[in-house]
Order: C-alpha cells, then sequence, then structure tokens
C-alpha cells in the first residue's frame, strides 16, 4: 500500500469527524474517540509503510511535481504524525472527561488537528499556508473557551499575531515563487531562492513557534487555555511551524545561525522566566519556550549536516510532544482538583494522586534530559551531534539547558512530596484524566527504551 | 513603471500598517493597521513579478488566498474584542 | 539456562522485586518482608554461582542494542564481582536491619521498593561493560536514591534531597559531557577493550578526563563536591547504611577506578598528569574530611565526613598506582562498605533505641548496650587502621604500594590520616565505655526481652562487624577480600596498558 494513502487519512478523518460533530452534537465525543482511533492506526500505518518502503511523494491531481500540490512523507514526518496521534488521542480522551458533548470544543480540536496533520504531509509550500492558518484560527479561538477574561486577551493576541505570522509568511512564498516558479518545498530546496524569500516565511514561522524573542504570545495562551487544550498547544501546534521552519531552513540553510543565537536566547530566558512564575500552568509553557529554544539549536546543527542532529531533533520534538503533553494534561487535573493553579498552594492537590504525582515525575524526567527517558535518547543524540562538529557552546547549552529544566521542574515535585494535607478541600478527578496524563508518561519512558526502529527511520529522506 | 509603483505603495502600506500594530495599544486600531498592513503586503506580491503580461495567475490565488485567510482571522478578531470589552477588559 | 542471560538476571532481580513490592498494601508486612528477602537471597545465589564461573575461568556478557550503533552491554569481570558481591551481602543485611528500624513507620511499601531499585542500579554499574551502560546505571542510581533520601518528607528532609538532586544531577549532566567527548574521538568506549586513545593525549582527551573525573566526583565525594552527603544524613539510617557503604558513594569510586585502569590506563593518564590530579584531589579529601569530621558532635554527620576520607583512600590507590597501592584501593572499597555500614548500623540502634544522636549525650552508653557498642568499636578501630581489623590491610598495602612507587609523603598522609580517625574516634570509645551514663539523657525505648534492642537490629552490625574482623585475620587466605582484590588487580594489569 502507498505510504501516501494512510497518510491522507490522518489529514482527512479528523476533517471529516469535524463536520459529523457539527451535524451531531450530542455524539461528539463517541466521534472524536473513533477519529482519535482511526487517526492512530492511520499514523502508525505511516510509520510502517515509510520503514519499510521508503518515503513517498506524490501530487494530487497528478500533475507534475512543480506545478501541483505535493503530498509526501518521509522519516521524519512519519515521526511527527505520530507524535500527533499519539498526544492527540490522549487529549481526546481527556477532553471526553472534561467537556460535555455539546460543547465548541469537538468540532474545533478535530478541525485543528486535520490542520496539523496536513501541515505535517504536504510537500507544497502554499498548502503548508492554509494549513498552518487553519490551525492557528482554530487553536486561538480553543483558547479562549474557557470564557474568562484573561484567556479572550491570551488569544486574541495569539490571533494577532497568528495574522502577522501568516502574513511574513506568505510574503516570503510569494518571493520564492516569484523566483523561481515553483511552490513545491523539495523544488525549492533545488533551486535556492533569494535570501530575502527565507528570511521572510522563517521570520513569519519562527513567530508562531514562540522563538525567542518573539515568544511573548505563547505563555499567557498556553497558561491560560483550558484543560487539554493547552496540551493540544504546547505539543503538537508549536510543532507544526517547527516543522515547516526545518524544511524552509533547507531551503535557505543562511538563516542556522540566526536559529542558535535565538534558541540559545530562549533556553536561557524561558528557564529563568519558568523559575519565577506563580502557577503551575505558567511554568509549564515557559518550558516551552526554552524547549523550542533547544530544537531550534538541534534545527540549526541539522541544517548544516551535523551527524546525529536530524535524529537528535526528531526524536526530542516526538519526546517533547509527549511529555509537554503529559505534564499539561497532568496541570489540568491540579486545576480540576483545586480550582485554580497558582503554585505552590495548588500542590496539596497532588499528595494524595499518586499516579498524577508518577506523570509529572516521569514527563520531568523526560524533560530534563535524564535516562531511562526518550528525553536522554535526544539530549544525547544532540550533544553527540555537537561535539562532533565542534560546536563546544551548543554542547554547553545542550548540556547545561538539562540542568536548568530539573531547576524548574523541581519546583513542581517538590511542594508535591510534602506529606503535609493542604488547606483547601480537592475536587474529586476522573480517572481518565489522571491516566492520560499517566499514559503519555509513560510512553516517554518507554521511548527512551525502544529506540532502534527509530534510527531507520529517521534516516529515510524525501 | 506602473509595476514600480504599486510595489512602492504596497511596501510603504506594510510597514505603515506594521509600525502602527506596534505602537497602538487599541484593540480595533490594531486589527485594522493589521489588515493595512496585510492589504501593502499583497499589493506588493501582485506588483512585483513586473507584470508585463498582466499578473501571473498563481500570485493571484496566492493573494486571494491570503485574503479570505485575513477576512477569517479578522472577523474571529473582532468577536473577540466586543465579547472582550463585555467582559470590561483591555486588550 | 545460557550464561549470558546471567548478568541481565542479576539486575532484574531487585528490579522486579522493587517493581512488585511498590503494589504491596501497606499491612502486608510478611509478603513484602518475603519479597524483600526472597530477592535479597536470590541475588546472593547468583553472585556465589557467578563467583564459581568466574574463578573457574567463564564468562559472562550481554549486550543490548540500544542506541543505533551503541550497545548496552553487562559483563562480569573480577572487578565487578567485587562490588556486586559487596552489594548483594550488604543489602540483604541492610534489608534484615530496615524492616527492624522502620517498624511502625509509614510508607514501608515505598521505601523498599525505592530501596530495590537502588540495589538494581547498583549491580547494573558493577556489571556495566561500557561507558554508555555506567552513565546510565548512574544517572538511574540518583533517581532511585533520591526519594530514601527524602523519605521521612519532612522539610528538612526535602531541603537535604533538593541540595542532593543538585550535586548529582550536575554530576551526571558533566559525566555525559565527558563520555560523549572522548567517545567523539575514540568511538565507543567498551571497559574490556579500553578506548581507542591517540598516541598524544589532545586537549579532548584530557578535558574529557576531567569532565568525567568530576563527574564520579560528585558521587565519590571528593573534595570540593562531597557538601551533599552530610546534608544527606537526615535520611533515615538503612539508607544512610546503604548510601555510605554500598550504594551512592561506591558507584562513584568504581566509577573512578573504571576510569582509571579500563578507560584510560594508568601509564596515559600519568603521561598528562592525570594521575597527580587525582592524587592531589584526594589526599585534599582524606584531610578535609578528617578535619571535619573532628568538629562535628552529631554523630552521623561525624561518619559522614569520616565517609568522605575513607572512600578517597580507594581513589588514592588508584592515583599511586602500581600493583600494591592498587591492591590496597580495590581491598578498601569492601573493606571501608563492611566496617563503615557497621558503624552506621550501630549509629541507628542508639537512634533508635536511646533518641540518641549527638556525643556529647553518649556518655556510658557501652553499659546500656555493650553489643551495638562492642560493634561501633571494631568499625572505629578499623577505620582508624589498627590490626586486626580489616581496615589495617587496607591502609598496609596502601602505605607499602606508596614507597614502592616512590611517593613516601604518601605514607606521611596516611599515618597523618590515622592519627586524624584516631582523633575523633577514640573520644566516642571512651564517652562510650568509661564514662558514667547521666541520668535523663536518654529517652529509653526499653528492652524487648533480653536483648538490648531489637535482634535484628543487632544481627546485620554483628555479622558486618565479624566479617570486618575475618577480613583482616584470615587476609592471607584464598577466599578473603583481600585474595579478590588481588585477583582483580592482575586482571586489571593485563586488560589496557
Amino acid at each position: 500500500m502507498n505510504p501516501l494513502l494512510p497518510a491522507l487519512v490522518a489529514a482527512l478523518l479528523p476533517l471529516v469527524g469535524s463536520i459529523l460533530v457539527w451535524l451531531v452534537p450530542s455524539w461528539s465525543r463517541a466521534l472524536a474517540v473513533v477519529t482519535a482511533a482511526g487517526v492512530l492506526v492511520a499514523a502508525l500505518g505511516v510509520v510502517n509503510r515509510v520503514a519499510l518502503d521508503g518515503a513517498a511523494m506524490m501530487t494530487l491531481g497528478g500533475w507534475p511535481e512543480t506545478l501541483g500540490i505535493g503530498i509526501a512523507v518521509d522519516g521524519v514526518g512519519a515521526l511527527f504524525l505520530l507524535a500527533s496521534a499519539v498526544v492527540g488521542l490522549a487529549a481526546t480522551a481527556y477532553g471526553a472527561g472534561y467537556f460535555p458533548a455539546r460543547h465548541p470544543f469537538w468540532t474545533l480540536w478535530l478541525l485543528l488537528w486535520a490542520a496539523l496533520n496536513a501541515v505535517f504531509i504536504t510537500a507544497d509550500a502554499f498548502n503548508a499556508y492554509v494549513a498552518l492558518e487553519l490551525a492557528g484560527l482554530t487553536a486561538a479561538v480553543l483558547v479562549t473557551l474557557g470564557g474568562e477574561r484573561d484567556a479572550m486577551a491570551a488569544g486574541l493576541r495569539y490571533l494577532l499575531v497568528s495574522l502577522v505570522g501568516a502574513t511574513l509568511y506568505l510574503a516570503g512564498v510569494a518571493v520564492a515563487y516569484t523566483a523561481t516558479g515553483t511552490l513545491s518545498l523539495n523544488a525549492l530546496m533545488a533551486d535556492s531562492p533569494p535570501m530575502m524569500a527565507g528570511v521572510l516565511a522563517l521570520g513569519g514561522l519562527a513567530l508562531k513557534a514562540a522563538l525567542f524573542p518573539l515568544h511573548g504570545w505563547l505563555p499567557p495562551a498556553h497558561a491560560r487555555a483550558p484543560g487539554p487544550v493547552s496540551a493540544i498547544l504546547s505539543a503538537l501546534v508549536v510543532k507544526a511551524a517547527l516543522y515547516l521552519a526545518w524544511r524552509w531552513l533547507e531551503v535557505a540553510p543562511v538563516a542556522a545561525e540566526a536559529f542558535i543565537l535565538l534558541g540559545i536566547g530562549a533556553v536561557i530566558w524561558g528557564s529563568l522566566q519558568a523559575l519565577r512564575v506563580g502557577r503551575l500552568k505558567a511554568i509549564i509553557a515557559w518550558s516551552t519556550v526554552a524547549q523550542m529554544g533547544y530544537l531550534a539549536v538541534g534545527l540549526a546543527l541539522a541544517v548544516e549536516g551535523a551527524a546525529g542532529a536530524a535524529m537528535g531533533v526528531a526524536w526530542l520534538a516526538l519526546t517533547h510532544a509527549l511529555a509537554k503533553g503529559a505534564a499539561f494534561l497532568g496541570a489540568a487535573s491540579v486545576v480540576r482538583a483545586a480550582g485554580h493553579d497558582r503554585w505552590p498552594l495548588a500542590a496539596a492537590h497532588l499528595r494524595n494522586r499518586p499516579v498524577l504525582v508518577l506523570a509529572f515525575g516521569l514527563a520531568a524526567a523526560s524533560l530534563a534530559g535524564l535516562p531511562p527517558s526518550g528525553g536522554f535518547v535526544a539530549k544525547w543524540y544532540l550533544l553527540d551531534a555537537a561535539m562532533g562538529a565542534e560546536r563546544w557552546l551548543l554542547a554547553a547549552v545542550i548540556a547545561g539547558g538539562g540542568l536548568l529544566s530539573a531547576a524548574y521542574l523541581y519546583r513542581i515535585l517538590h511542594p508535591a512530596l510534602d506529606p503535609r494535607p493542604g488547606a483547601e478541600a480537592s475536587h474529586p478527578v476522573p480517572p481518565v484524566l489522571e491516566w492520560s496524563a499517566l499514559g503519555l508518561a509513560l510512553l516517554v519512558t518507554a521511548f527512551g527504551v525502544v529506540v532502534p526502529w527509530a534510527r531507520d527511520l529517521v534516516g529515510v529522506a524525501a | 513603471m506602473t509595476a514600480a509603483i504599486f510595489l512602492f505603495l504596497g511596501l510603504f502600506l506594510a510597514v505603515l500598517g506594521g509600525l502602527t500594530t506596534f505602537l497602538r495599544s487599541d484593540g480595533l486600531h490594531r486589527i485594522i493597521s493589521l489588515n493595512i498592513a496585510g492589504s501593502g503586503v499583497f499589493l506588493a506580491l501582485m506588483a512585483a513579478p513586473g507584470g508585463e503580461e498582466g499578473v501571473d495567475p498563481v500570485a493571484q490565488a496566492l493573494v486571494l488566498t491570503g485574503i479570505v485567510v485575513a477576512v477569517a482571522i479578522s472577523g474571529v478578531a473582532l468577536v473577540l474584542l466586543a465579547r472582550l470589552a463585555e467582559l470590561g477588559g483591555r486588550s | 539456562m545460557s550464561p549470558a542471560l546471567l548478568p541481565p538476571i542479576a539486575v532484574a532481580i531487585p528490579l522486579i522485586a522493587g517493581l512488585l513490592i511498590f503494589h504491596v498494601p501497606e499491612e502486608r508486612h510478611g509478603l513484602r518482608t518475603a519479597l524483600n528477602l526472597g530477592a535479597a537471597l536470590a541475588k546472593l545465589a547468583l553472585v556465589v554461582v557467578l563467583l564459581f564461573g568466574v574463578v573457574g575461568g567463564a564468562t559472562y556478557e550481554a549486550a543490548l542494542n540500544w542506541l543505533p550503533g551503541r550497545d548496552l552491554i553487562l559483563r562480569v569481570d573480577a572487578l565487578a564481582l567485587l562490588f556486586l558481591a559487596l552489594s548483594s551481602l550488604l543489602w540483604l543485611l541492610t534489608t534484615v536491619y530496615a524492616i527492624a528500624y522502620l517498624e511502625g513507620g509509614s510508607h514501608r511499601s515505598r521505601f523498599f521498593g525505592f530501596f530495590s531499585l537502588c540495589v538494581a542500579a547498583t549491580a547494573g554499574i558493577a556489571l556495566a561493560g561500557n561507558l554508555l551502560t555506567f552513565l546510565l546505571f548512574y544517572e538511574l542510581l540518583t533517581l532511585a536514591t533520591w526519594p530514601l533520601v527524602i523519605h521521612r518528607g519532612t522539610a528538612e528532609a526535602r531541603r537535604a534531597g533538593a541540595v542532593y538532586l543538585r550535586y548529582t544531577l550536575s554530576g551526571g549532566v558533566v559525566l555525559l559531557a565527558g563520555i560523549v567527548l572522548l567517545e567523539s574521538v575514540t568511538g565507543p568506549v567498551d571497559f574490556a577493550i579500553g578506548a581507542a586513545l591517540p598516541a598524544q593525549a589532545g586537549p579532548a582527551v584530557v578535558i574529557a578526563f576531567a569532565l568525567m573525573l568530576a563527574g564520579l566526583g560528585v558521587k565519590a565525594a571528593l573534595v570540593p563536591l562531597h557538601g551533599w552527603l552530610p546534608r544527606a544524613m537526615v535520611a533515615p539510617a538503612p539508607v544512610s547504611a546503604l548510601l555510605h557503604a554500598v550504594a551512592v558513594v561506591k558507584a562513584g569510586a568504581f566509577g573512578i577506578i573504571r576510569l582509571v585502569h579500563d578507560v584510560y590506563g594508568p601509564a596515559y593518564l600519568a603521561a598528562f598528569g592525570g594521575l597527580n590530579v587525582l592524587m592531589g584531589l584526594s589526599v585534599a579529601t582524606i584531610l578535609w574530611g578528617s578535619w571535619r569530621a573532628l568538629s562535628q558532635d552529631d554523630l552521623k554527620r561525624r561518619l559522614a565526613y569520616s565517609t568522605v576520607c575513607q572512600v578517597s583512600y580507594i581513589a588514592l590507590g588508584m592515583a599511586v598506582a602500581g600493583p600494591v597501592a592498587v591492591v590496597g584501593g580495590l581491598v578498601h572499597l569492601v573493606h571501608q562498605g563492611l566496617m563503615k555500614i557497621t558503624l552506621f548500623f550501630a549509629a541507628g540502634n542508639l537512634a533508635e533505641t536511646l533518641e540518641v544522636h549527638r556525643i556529647s549525650r553518649m556518655d556510658g552508653v557501652g553499659q546500656r548496650m555493650p553489643l551495638t557498642m562492642g560493634v561501633f568499636t571494631v568499625g572505629a578501630l578499623g577505620m582508624i587502621g589498627v590490626p586486626p581489623v580489616a581496615g589495617f590491610v587496607s591502609k598496609w598495602y596502601l602505605g607499602a604500594g606508596a614507597i614502592a612507587v616512590e611517593h613516601p609523603e604518601i605514607l606521611g598522609i596516611l599515618v597523618l590520616s590515622s592519627l586524624l580517625n584516631a582523633a575523633y574516634f577514640l573520644p566516642i570509645l571512651h564517652r562510650a565505655w568509661f564514662r558514667p551514663p547521666r541520668a535523663g539523657e536518654w529517652r529509653d525505648h526499653g528492652r524487648p526481652g533480653r536483648l538490648e534492642t531489637h535482634w535484628m537490629l543487632l544481627l546485620p552490625p554483628l555479622i558486618t562487624a565479624g566479617t570486618a574482623l575475618a577480613a583482616g585475620l584470615f587476609a592471607g587466605s584464598e577466599v578473603s577480600p583481600l585474595s579478590w582484590a588481588q585477583r582483580v588487580a592482575e586482571a586489571l594489569g593485563h586488560g589496557h596498558d
């Protein structure tokens, strides 16, 4: 079977699902769960096919490559798709326990998911634009679903930032098209459009990926979004922009050094802020800023050809998605129990919930890069790549950044381990909420152990 | 020649709109400036290729899509702005 | 059963036991005890099998492809067995002790679960066949021991845990950096083969050594990276016993042995001065640890600083190099373990039975708890280096080894350190035996039966003290730790340089 078929399914199934959910709202949750299962099967199918048969590409409508809208899967894209499917499934399960059936969440989420998956399988720069904008729009609205003033403001800001990024990206695509006459990403890589195109497009993508110093919109949006939305945002939505940035960096490698510089800034600034803020979800959101910095540094290393860096970046993206998803789902459970997320006040609600503590612990281990988690494997690869390329500063940042992460993650665990009972009454938390968080956390730990199959996957280039 | 004027005009609008977005803090102003900036970008994009045989249809398609996206986002942004005003906040 | 499975089984036994124990309900004491002791005995039996095998010339090795291009290797060699045997024996005894010590305590399933995980990690460190595997289990050890340090949950315990994590995680990162740096020059480093080092030690190789030494030095409590150890004394006595005699500190020292002998080779290190650095650090640690111990009134803290000092003897033996000194360092791994665990068991008994934590309140304790103070005396004399306790044997070999390579000043350091040891141990003995007890000093929990305290608190230290004594008295025999250390030293000599 052509690996592109499951890829298309992965992108279109949520689209169909969102329409069905809109038509029959009372079945939302069941429909969503079924869709999620389907997407997971499709993603696994893509991974399997790519591993066995290699990368594949086609153009919709059978047009020649430089003219038509290309769909492509390679090893890296398959891994991102897998991350999307797994975290999406957990988020859907969580949402089923969190939101009622007749709730705008379902339509919006499924649309967002369709858009994200479309980004991961596209080979056309403009198709990417459309998908990215759909994702941005639905994500921003999802942020506001809670209805509080702060969430509205954060969502509006996210939306406007999205528009700015979109316009920049579109400008970049247009310049590239004018110079080379094609919109296909592969062709652009071969033809080297003028630097301006790359700068514009990457500028827009950096904004959407919250790369320092363009990160300001992320912490409020991710911290104030309701429950599973934060997980979806931090784990998946920023990854879509990152994925496109990876493709575009291969088109315009000159921007790699800028990514390194900004990435280091992100790691430092994000970690410092995470040590300061007083709310659980804000800590985790700033952690995303820092981790996107790592990914930026790793991307630059990969594009510059450092051996093993591509594997490191792909693995880091995958494990970050899982671990961050687990952390935010856990945080949402804390908010459900406590009614707020002021930290360390809300930590008391973790005290009799070993499932949640374990989920946070395992997620923290991966984010800090400790064995046996997947995060450790990613860190090993990136460190190896940096040292192999004799980029000592980057090696120090990669190694030391793990310690910074450990420091602000410890802020989460430390008060949770205090055995004294808290002063506030705790609301009940349905088991599916706790267990979806733990499921992702266990998975990211397992990914620290079952690595070999991924190596071959990443090596399969388009 | 005409193309160059449109190009210049488009860039000017883009920069103007961009600056205003940053400098203004009022939500409505920002949305409007962003739209102006967007229009400037679209204008520049259409004018850039030089236009000997008229505008490149693919460029037209790009810009049309861009307009649609901008309109959709602006619409939602306006709704959010209104809701925010109801709740008594500043954006 | 394929012999290649034996090393992973040695790690798997405590691992599975730990995972199972987590789920045992708090009140099922019998089940938990059975799991604990059963696993410990099973592991000890396995170690005996491995011992016979290695003596007979068999090799056991298991490799697993983990990262692309990199394997996880578990291999039984003479050095691994030295550490593994020590840890298995002491695990059994500490488990018995802990069962009694934590009677009435809370969260015992959690405690023993992490306890077993800690032992699994230690087994992995002992059996690691290459740098990557070593690093993996080294980091796992940090994660398994931290919950034990904070077990009591008090604010002080959690603060100590934070300090512990800060030190050990930093050490882990530095070790990781050193390993990746070295392997970028030499390729993956297998302990049986040694690193493929360039003829001239370039900056990368030297810096990698410094980084790895620093990373290992944190756990081995080399000055100035030792700060976490005295703070960690807030943990319950069985944890201190395990951390100090068996797991964490020894893991660091064990790593240094591997680093010097199986990765670089002493000759290569001597060429760029690495051995001198190690020697300087170990001497500084020995002196500093002894000095700080003098001023501690809290018994466990004094023992902690004593550990800082004593574990550096192992590093010193490696730094002095030469076959005799190496034997001294290696055998001290075992001897120090036996003696120090005895001391901590005794300290735990004093705390449990009389609520005595401070030396100033130990007047006349020997009358009330003669067995406990008896084993304490044996341990203390061994630390000082008084024959026939085992400590004398290690110091003798270290001193002789120093003279053999013409570093007589090391002998002076050893003598000075022994004097300092005497200065902080003898007063304790004097107080305990020769001063009359003061009224109202102790909160006596009474005697269960005719013994001075619970028998499970007495039996382990008696065994360890007796073994320490026997190891010294019968050091010349075939089955003593000394002869095993000599065997290990020979094997090391043939391996790399």
